[in-house]
């Protein structure tokens, strides 16, 4: 509109200034141009006029209510100041001490009534809720209508009043009911969709509850993902723990039965050692029993040498024995016939004596050869041997020392080594079932958002069939959502009490079963 | 101060660990091996047991054993000097990881009984 008013200005100012040129120039075209350029600059700045008219306002959503709530207020508060100036009138005119008192008085409670519903109102258009609009809405609606109804009587009552009140008091009534009417309206555009705020609300929840639901579509999406993800990894955990934990198992077993086994082979050890413990006390007693077989030995030879003398002392009694023989008979030839029978006997004794010297040459020849080899059995080095296989023996008895020593040390070895292996395998075996336990509970994590899902599905139905019946039905909602969220609700806490929740809960009596899954 | 069971076979270590530890404040008592010192034990009642590992009948690693499986709560000290080819440290690793609370490879100073004896008590 400005920008119109400008050119129309500039256009005069320029026909002043360029009109002695033009005419000059243009002669009697001067005018016609003069016409085609206004008619130009005016349709031209109307057309502007009218985008500028038309162009809509973009305000926010928020602009939009204040907007409105302040007309409301506005409208509001004219009246309430039209209801004041009533109150002060009837306050400052009407007496009650006449026969209108009774009616006076209604009036004044009447007003007074609608100036505090009215300041009700106003602070609920402030703060307030939508419920609550609407109840001091309908609060102030009968108040309205008593009011005008108690000026009308009061009117009628009182002829004789003074002009002026009368004026203000007969204006107040419309007033009021142009207040009643505000109100109607204020009313239907809280409940009916060409309200364009009531829509633009509508919209907006609309739009919130579908973004919601479509949220909610997607957070269940992902919960699907992460159950299916949380139970294929618990299925998988589960299946290389309980593999672990027959390992474990199996390894405490193999354990066991080794420990088993080598206590055997430990006794049979002990037994072999304590054999060769004989075996090495036998070989310690030998060099003894050689020795007492020398001195055995050596005593023979002490009876052979004692029987050499036996056989000199033989040998010189058949020597004696034969010279006597000889004699004997050399004293028989001197006696002739009669020494013949002594002769014999001579003989046969020298006979004797020779073979008896013979015999001990032979007894000789054997004790020499005795001796002979006794000594021959003696002379290499062989108490020098002995020692030797004395020192021997005693090794053999340090080794077999050391073996036993060695056979202790290795079982106390094992025997510890498998107390702590045994041991922290139990340790391990119980905490793989421990584990177990909580990967089970894995399950119940799936199954608790599972329900979860299923309630905000729930949900999300109930807040679609909100949207569409928000909007098909202009705001008017015929069914009690507030009710069946309510429903939904206590559905989910039941069914989750009826599950419970083993991990978290304190007392173990009070808690369900543990859940055998896997 | 603690009631404390000394499990060794060494007559001479278990009567010094004796006097040191009843110095200190502490009820003692003795057992010269595994077998004396469970007994001594279930009458006892000890704060804390301390025991040698190569003893004979029950060793020390069998005590530790029970006692951790048993699960008295009572903590352990494992003591040890080894015998020929098995080492102190094996033994003390040993009943370290059966969960004793200390271990002292012999031969130990007071100050280093002392100072293990609290913080398994503490424990």
């Amino acid at each position: 509109m400005c920008f119109g008013i400008g050119a129309m200005l500039l256009l005069i100012i320029s026909a002043v200034f360029l009109n002695s040129y033009l005419e000059t120039q243009l002669g009697h075209l001067k005018d016609v141009v003069f016409l085609g350029l206004a008619t130009i600059i005016t349709f031209a700045s109307q057309w502007l006029l009218i985008i500028e008219i038309q162009k809509p306002k973009v305000l926010s959503f928020e602009e939009r209510v204040n907007a409105t709530n302040e007309k409301l207020r506005h409208v509001l508060n004219n009246i309430t100041l039209q209801v004041e100036s009533v109150f002060n009138i009837e306050n400052a005119n009407l007496s009650p001490k006449n026969s209108n008192d009774a009616l006076a008085i209604d009036l004044v409670k009447c007003t007074e009534n609608v100036e505090k519903r009215v300041q009700v109102l106003i602070d609920t258009l402030q703060l307030g809720s939508n419920d609550e609009l609407e109840t001091a809405r309908f609060d102030l609606l009968p108040e309205i209508e008593k009011t005008a109804n108690a000026i009308v009587e009061y009117l009628n009552a009182n002829a004789n009043i003074d002009t002026k009140l009368r004026e203000q008091m007969n204006s107040t009534q419309p007033l009021l009911l142009n207040l009643q009417n505000a109100l109607n309206d204020f009313s239907g555009k809280a409940t009916v969709a060409e309200s364009p705020l009531l829509a633009m609300c509508i919209n907006e929840t609309s739009a919130i509850v579908d973004r919601h639901v479509r949220l909610d579509k997607e957070v269940i999406q992902q919960l699907n993902v992460i159950s299916h993800d949380t139970g294929d990894a618990s299925l998988q955990l589960a299946t290389s723990m309980r593999s672990l934990s027959d390992e474990a198992g199996n390894l405490v077993r193999y354990i066991t039965e080794a420990v088993m086994k080598i206590g055997e082979m430990d006794g049979s050890i002990k037994d072999s050692v304590d054999f060769i413990v004989k075996i090495g006390y036998f070989i310690q007693e030998i060099p003894d029993k050689i020795q007492q077989d020398i001195a055995s030995v050596q005593g023979a030879g002490s009876v052979i040498d004692d029987l050499g003398y036996l056989v000199d002392s033989i040998k010189e009694i058949s020597f004696q024995t034969d010279i006597l023989a000889v004699n004997a008979s050399i004293q028989a030839a001197h006696a002739g016939d009669k020494g013949l029978g002594f002769k014999i006997v001579a003989d046969e004794v020298r006979k004797l004596a020779v073979n008896s010297n013979k015999a001990a040459e032979m007894i000789e020849e054997g004790l020499d050869a005795a001796r002979h080899t006794i000594r021959n059995g003696l002379k290499f080095k062989f108490l020098d041997e002995i020692m030797n296989r004395m020192n021997e023996a005693a090794q053999v008895m340090d080794a077999v020392q050391n073996l036993e020593n060695a056979h202790q040390d290795a079982s106390q070895y094992y025997k510890t080594l498998f107390n702590v292996i045994n041991s922290n395998n139990r340790k391990l075996a119980a905490d793989i079932a421990e584990i177990l336990g909580s990967i089970q509970y894995q399950d119940i994590v799936r199954q608790r958002i599972e329900r979860m899902q299923f309630v905000i599905e729930r949900r999300n139905d109930l807040f679609e069939s909100f949207v569409t019946e928000l909007e098909s039905n202009n705001g008017n909602l015929t069914d009690d959502f507030a009710s069946q969220i309510n429903v939904i609700l206590n559905d989910y806490i039941e069914d989750e009490l009826q599950h419970g929740n083993s991990l978290n809960s304190d007392n173990e009596e009070d808690a369900p079963p543990k859940f055998e899954l896997f | 101060m603690a009631k404390i069971l000394v499990i060794d076979d060494e007559e001479q270590l278990r009567d010094l660990l004796k006097q040191m530890l009843g110095r200190d404040g502490h009820d003692v008592q003795t057992a010269c091996d595994g077998v004396e010192g469970m007994r001594i034990f279930g009458q006892f009642s000890p704060d804390l047991v301390i025991t040698d590992i190569i003893m004979p009948n029950k060793d020390g690693i069998e005590v530790i054993t029970e006692l951790l499986c048993g699960n008295t709560g009572t903590p352990i000290i494992a003591i040890s000097g080894g015998r020929r080819a098995i080492t102190a440290e094996f033994n003390l690793e040993s009943a370290e990881l059966l969960g004793v609370k200390g271990i002292l490879s012999k031969p130990f100073t007071r100050d280093q009984l002392r100072e293990a004896v609290k913080t398994a008590l503490d424990s």
